[in-house]
C-alpha cells in the first residue's frame, strides 16, 4: 500500500467521495431547489446530527476558508462545538463565531441576524428534504408531483392549517417556492428566517444525509414562502425584546429561569447578541 | 341533451397474465348522456372503468374522449395533460369514499383540494364554495371544517361527489357509488345525483351490480360477462325485453 494512502484525508473525506459530493452540488445549483440524490456515507456521528452538512461542508472547504458552525442559532452548543472542532481537527482551518468573517456557515435551525454578503456559503443541516413527506408518503408519487409541479396538496395542508388553528400555524420548516418552480423544504429553520432566503446575495447549499440528497439555492434565487391571497405569510413577533442585549428584530428564544416559572426572552443567535451589547 | 359525442372506445381490451378481463369493447357517450356497466363481480366492469378514466392502458383498441381543447387518445396521453384532465373535466366516484378522503383535511379541504391545484389562493373564497357545494347535496355548511370521520357513511360520500363536481366536470365516472350504504340514504344519494345530472349536464359512467340504480340513473346499459359486452342498448328496452340469457337472469333474480 502507498503510504501516502494512510494519511488522513483533508476534511476527512476521501477525494473520489468529495468529487461526487461537489458534482451533485453543481447539479443542485443548477437546478434550485431540486432534490439531488448523492451517496451518502457513513460519518463518525449518528444520523440526525448533521452528517449531511457535514458531507456538504467537508467536499466545499478548503485551506483558505473560515468556519462557523452554529446550532439553534449559538456558536457554544454540544452539536456546534463538536462539528466546529471535528474540522479544525481534519482541516486546520480558521475558525469564527462572527458571521461577517466566516466564508462557509454550517447551521442547524438557524439562519444569522447578520446580513449575508456576496462570497459566503451557508450550508443546512437537513433532517428531511422532502416537503411532501407528510401529504403524500410515496416517495415515487411525491418526486411525480415535483416532476408535474402537481403542488396542490400542499396548499390543502396550509388550507387545514387555517381551518383547524385560524391561521397557518406551520412555524418552523415553512415551505417555499424556489424560482416559482420546485416547492422546496428549508430545513427546520423558523419561517422568521424564510425572507432571508429571498434573493440572498449567499450561496444555501442543503444537505440531508441519511435521506441521500443535497439541493441548492443559488444567489440571488427567488424565494416565495407559500400562503394564500387573504391569508398573507407573516413572520413571528414578539412583544418583548433580548433580556441581554434588548433587540427587538432578532428571533428570540423563551427562557424559564426559576422554578416559579419566570420566564426571559433571549437572542438564539449568540453572535448578533454579543455584536449588540457591544455597540 | 345534446348528440356531441364525448367519449368514444374501439375495441378496447386489457389482459392481466392469463386473465381476459376486458375483450373487444366498444362504446359511445355523448354529452349529457348517462351509461350503466352492469355485470357480476369479476366481470371487468372496474377495468373499464379504469381505463375509460385514463388510468389504466389498453393492451389493444383505442378511446377518445373530447376535451375542451379538441379531441385526445386517453392511451397516448401524457401524465401531465391526464392529470390536468383528471381534476378539472373528469370526476371519478369511487365506492368506499373512506378511502379517498383523508383522515386529517377538513370537509372544506377536500371540497377545496381541486380549486387549490388550479390556483385558488383565496382561502375566504375556497372556503365559501366549499360550502355553496356542501348546501346544494343538503350537508350542514356549518360544519365546513370537521373532519371526515365525523360525518356518516353517505355524508361521506357526498363529500367525494361534491369535491369532483366543484370544477364542472364534463365527465363522471362512478364506480358503485351507492353499495355499503342504507337504502334509504341510497334513494335520496340518487336523487341527488339525477338532480345534479340534469342541472350541470354531467355525462356519467356509471359501474354498479344493483339494476335498481342503472334503470334510475342511466340512459343505456351495457351487461358485461366474463370481460364481454353480452348486451347493449337503452335503459327500458334492454331490461324490458332482456334478449341475452345472461340478462334475462340478471333481471329475472331482481326480489
Amino acid at each position: 500500500m502507498n503510504p501516502a494512502q494512510l494519511e488522513p484525508p483533508f476534511a476527512y473525506l476521501d477525494s473520489q467521495t468529495k468529487r461526487m459530493i461537489r458534482r451533485a452540488l453543481l447539479k443542485a445549483v443548477a437546478i434550485p431547489g431540486h432534490q439531488v440524490p448523492f451517496a451518502s456515507r457513513e460519518m463518525p456521528l449518528p444520523y440526525g446530527w448533521g452528517t449531511g452538512g457535514i458531507q456538504v461542508t467537508a467536499s466545499i472547504i478548503g485551506p483558505q476558508d473560515v468556519l462557523k458552525v452554529i446550532d439553534q442559532g449559538a456558536d457554544d452548543t454540544t452539536n456546534a462545538v463538536n462539528i466546529r472542532s471535528f474540522f479544525q481537527r481534519t482541516t486546520g482551518v480558521a475558525t469564527t463565531t462572527h458571521t461577517e468573517e466566516a466564508s462557509i456557515i454550517q447551521t442547524r435551525h438557524r439562519i444569522p441576524e447578520t446580513p449575508l454578503r456576496a462570497g459566503q456559503t451557508m450550508v443546512f443541516q437537513v433532517p428531511i428534504p422532502e416537503p411532501l413527506r407528510w401529504i403524500e408518503p410515496r416517495a415515487q408519487e411525491a418526486r411525480r408531483m415535483h416532476a408535474l409541479r402537481d403542488y396542490g396538496p400542499m396548499q390543502v395542508k396550509l388550507y387545514e392549517d387555517i381551518a383547524q388553528h385560524g391561521e397557518i400555524a406551520t412555524s418552523y420548516d415553512y415551505p417555499v417556492m424556489v424560482n416559482r418552480t420546485y416547492l422546496m423544504s428549508p430545513s427546520p429553520i423558523p419561517k422568521f428566517d424564510n425572507p432571508k432566503l429571498h434573493r440572498s446575495p449567499a450561496l444555501m447549499l442543503f444537505g440531508a444525509g441519511r435521506e441521500k440528497r443535497v439541493y441548492a439555492l443559488p444567489p440571488y434565487t427567488d424565494v416565495k414562502s407559500l400562503d394564500f391571497d387573504d391569508v398573507p405569510f407573516r413572520i413571528e413577533q414578539w412583544n418583548e425584546a433580548c433580556a441581554i442585549c434588548g433587540a427587538t428584530d432578532h428571533y428570540l428564544d423563551e427562557l424559564i429561569t426559576d422554578n416559579k416559572g419566570t420566564r426571559a426572552f433571549v437572542c438564539s443567535d449568540t453572535d448578533a447578541c454579543a455584536k449588540r451589547q457591544q455597540s | 341533451m345534446s348528440d356531441t359525442l364525448l367519449l368514444e372506445a374501439h375495441g378496447v381490451a386489457k389482459t392481466f397474465g392469463r386473465v381476459r378481463a376486458v375483450r373487444n369493447v366498444s362504446l359511445r357517450l355523448c354529452e349529457g348522456q348517462s351509461l350503466a356497466i352492469v355485470g357480476e363481480s369479476g366481470s371487468g366492469k372496474s377495468t373499464l372503468l379504469s381505463m375509460l378514466a385514463g388510468q389504466l392502458k389498453p393492451d389493444v383498441g383505442s378511446i377518445r374522449y373530447l376535451s375542451q381543447e379538441g379531441w385526445v387518445h386517453l392511451e397516448a396521453l401524457e401524465e401531465r395533460h391526464r392529470r390536468k384532465l383528471a381534476r378539472t373535466e373528469w370526476g371519478f366516484v369511487r365506492q368506499h369514499a373512506q378511502a379517498t378522503l383523508r383522515p386529517r383535511v377538513s370537509a372544506g379541504g377536500h371540497v377545496g383540494e381541486r380549486l387549490m391545484g388550479q390556483g385558488a389562493r383565496h382561502y375566504g373564497q375556497i372556503r365559501a364554495r366549499a360550502q355553496e357545494w356542501m348546501a346544494r347535496v343538503e350537508m350542514d355548511p356549518s360544519r365546513v371544517d370537521d373532519l371526515p370521520s365525523t360525518f356518516s357513511g353517505g355524508m361521506q360520500q357526498r363529500l367525494q361527489l361534491i369535491s369532483n363536481l366543484i370544477t364542472h366536470p364534463r365527465l363522471v365516472l362512478l364506480d358503485e357509488p351507492t353499495t355499503g350504504l342504507d337504502v334509504s340514504v341510497q334513494a335520496r344519494l340518487l336523487d341527488l345525483l339525477r338532480g345534479l345530472q340534469a342541472d350541470l349536464g354531467l355525462a356519467m359512467i356509471l359501474v354498479t351490480h344493483d339494476l335498481g340504480v342503472a334503470r334510475l340513473l342511466a340512459d343505456q346499459v351495457m351487461v358485461m360477462l366474463s370481460g364481454e359486452v353480452v348486451e347493449q342498448g337503452l335503459t327500458d328496452q334492454v331490461f324490458d325485453d332482456p334478449q341475452h340469457a345472461y340478462t334475462q337472469q340478471l333481471v329475472a333474480s331482481i326480489l
